[in-house]
């Protein structure tokens, strides 16, 4: 699996350009490619939900992996 | 020492009454039925007909309902100045649930008959009361609204310990969209859902890991 895959998906096609996300993120990860809103600054991207949030037609996602963290005192083997 | 009581100041203090003139309001009262009773007596069971709108002057009252092995699930607790059962003295219906005082109490009785007749006379009065049950309603849809989260969240929980176990079922990672389509709810709900998780401590969001950090926490919430 390559790192990109844990970034915000924004799905050009949904996308109606009304830039709420852009005003929303708190990093100033998104920005504008041919008038939709796209990821141009990944590295600044905390990961914080906001766009997802914020954008009306659904059209962003935050993958997320599911996984455990191993505590000392977890008794199962 | 005790203000002595008046059922005419009393209904005056009710949302039903407020703003009738004095001299209907003391006709209203004239109907009211005293009713003097010892802690432990029941007032009225569940299913029976509604006689009217209960006053407490003072005391304690409890509303119950009975489970099929007759043990009793207390609903509400009611003291001094408080009303009960106005459903059933709207409608005339059965009673939805049992009640009994808990101590010796002076109580009174509003007559449906009384309700009925000031609803078809007094439109502001009709009025009031509609407002009173609109009220009602907005409150039972909250209640459902609740009780949605609560299965929303516990079904996420369910969803997160089958998703950690099956790794294929992560595929390109699970997103709220994807839960939320999963559950037939809304991705806002499925938020306010892992949010709450998250309050409990079962779970923790580290960047795009949802961890579980207190599985024993996490199972117990999804009830299993
Ligand atoms: S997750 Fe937060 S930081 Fe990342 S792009 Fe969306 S709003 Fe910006
Ligand atoms: S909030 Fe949604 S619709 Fe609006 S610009 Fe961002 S991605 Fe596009």
């Amino acid at each position: 699996m390559s790192d990109t895959q844990w970034l915000p998906r924004i799905d050009a096609d949904l996308c109606n350009g009304c830039g709420l996300c852009i005003t929303e993120c708190p990093t100033e990860a998104l920005g504008w490619k041919d008038e939709k809103a796209a990821l141009v600054h990944s590295d600044k991207c905390i990961y914080c939900n906001a766009c997802e949030d914020v954008c009306p037609v659904y059209a962003i996602e935050l993958p997320y992996l599911v996984l455990r963290v191993n505590k000392a005192t977890q008794e199962k083997p | 020492m005790r203000q002595p009581f008046s059922v005419v100041n009393y209904l005056g203090q009710l949302g039903y009454f407020a703003g009738q003139p004095p001299a209907t309001l003391e006709r209203i009262a004239e109907t009211a039925i005293p009713k003097p009773t010892e802690a432990g007596e029941t007032l009225f069971l569940e299913g029976d007909p509604c006689v009217g709108l209960w006053m407490i002057e003072y005391g304690r009252v409890k509303i119950y309902k009975l489970n099929p092995q007759g043990q009793e699930h207390i609903l509400r607790i009611l003291g001094d100045n408080e009303t009960f059962n106005e459903i059933g003295a709207l409608d005339g219906g059965a009673n939805p649930a049992n009640a009994a005082t808990l101590s010796d109490s002076m109580l009174w009785v509003l007559p449906t008959q009384t309700f009925r007749e000031l609803i078809l006379k007094d439109n502001a009065f009709a009025a009031r009361v509609i407002q009173m049950l609109a009220r009602r309603v907005r409150g039972l849809v909250s209640q459902i609204e609740d009780l949605t989260l609560y299965s929303v969240t516990v079904r996420v929980a369910r969803l997160l310990l089958k998703q950690v176990d099956d790794p294929a079922l992560s595929g390109t990672g699970v997103t709220r969209a994807a839960l939320a389509a999963h559950l037939a709810t809304t991705p806002q709900t499925i938020s306010t859902a892992l949010r709450e998780l998250e309050t409990t401590g079962a779970i923790r969001f580290d960047r795009h890991h949802i961890q579980i950090v207190d599985e024993a926490l996490l199972r117990s919430i999804a009830m299993l």
